[in-house]
């Protein structure tokens, strides 16, 4: 299995939708700040073999609980909740893509200049959607054994493809080889 | 009709709620629950014709739920609405009862078609 940047950002614009009814547009990679932000964090695989972080200013955050509760001002609990939550479903997206189940629940933090690191995992994705002006930073880090499962994943994918493909062209030739002798 | 919304996320509770409405159940009646525990409890008390469960939750997950209701012969309609919905969760869920599994993010057409004919 094999998580693409367009999958990543597809994952994260579906789910932006979700929670406020807007287009999320992909801005490529995100430089460090240094600003405010939230971040929620979500490991995924049995065992963990990665883990998701969304992050997005306090701004956006307070938009997304404000939409989604229908409530003027949400509280640092409600930002949160929907911070959490967001990450939660591209979690599962990205790991439902990835072939690995989300089997916890979302760290969430707040704070100035944060930098997001998994110890054991590296950066393998990273990308910046902008929603209704504000940044939407989506990461995907996994461990060595998580690369190396989605590498094997992978190959076995494309050993089956290539089987179905003789396959299909074993029963094309024997189409032909029909055709032939129809004619 | 009577809808039990489970999820631990006040905000996923309040977008399945939505969709709910979008989805045609405009007059639907909601009850929630944070976590499975909680929704056990609630579904003596409030009998809805239907549940949507989430699958990940604190203290008691959904289909530790499913399996706990059937166990004490209660067959209320049950959904699944999750993150995630491996090829195994779907399985797990189909047999322990749940007459569906959708996954987030879910549109109002999702759920509606989901909803058909069970609610």
């Amino acid at each position: 299995m094999h998580l693409s940047t367009e999958e990543l950002v597809d994952v994260t614009a579906d789910a932006a939708t979700l929670f406020l009814g807007m287009i999320a547009e992909d801005t490529g990679v995100a430089e460090p700040s240094g600003l405010e932000g939230v971040i929620a964090t979500i490991p995924f695989g049995e065992p963990p073999v990665g883990a998701l972080t969304v992050a997005c200013p306090p701004a956006l955050g307070e938009l997304l609980a404000a939409t989604v509760l229908e409530a003027e001002a949400p509280d640092g609990d409600d930002v949160a909740d929907a911070v959490g939550e967001l990450a939660n479903v591209i979690a599962g997206g990205v790991a439902g893509l990835l072939g690995h189940s989300v089997m916890a629940l979302p760290t969430v933090t707040t704070g100035y200049g944060l930098a997001i690191r998994v110890p054991g995992a590296e950066a393998v994705r990273q990308r910046q959607l902008l929603v209704d002006e504000h940044p939407l930073i989506v990461a995907l880090h996994e461990t060595p054994a998580g690369v190396a499962a989605d590498a094997i994943a992978a190959d076995a994918a494309a050993a089956e493809a290539e089987a179905h493909l003789g396959s299909a062209d074993a029963h094309a030739g024997a189409a032909a080889s029909d055709g032939d002798r129809a004619r | 009709m009577k809808f039990l919304i489970v999820d631990d996320s006040k905000a996923m509770r309040m977008i399945v709620q939505r969709t709910l409405r979008q989805a045609g159940h405009d007059d639907a009646e909601v009850v929630e629950a944070t976590d499975g525990a909680e929704a056990l409890e609630i579904v003596k008390t409030e009998q809805p014709d239907f549940i949507l469960s989430d699958w990940n939750m604190p203290k008691m997950d959904g289909i530790d739920l499913l399996k706990a209701l059937r166990a004490e012969g209660i067959d209320t309609g049950f959904g699944v609405v999750t993150s995630e919905s491996t090829p195994q969760m779907q399985e797990l869920a189909k047999d322990a009862g749940a007459r569906f599994v959708i996954s987030k993010p879910f549109t109002a057409y999702d759920l509606a078609d989901a909803l058909e004919g069970v609610a």
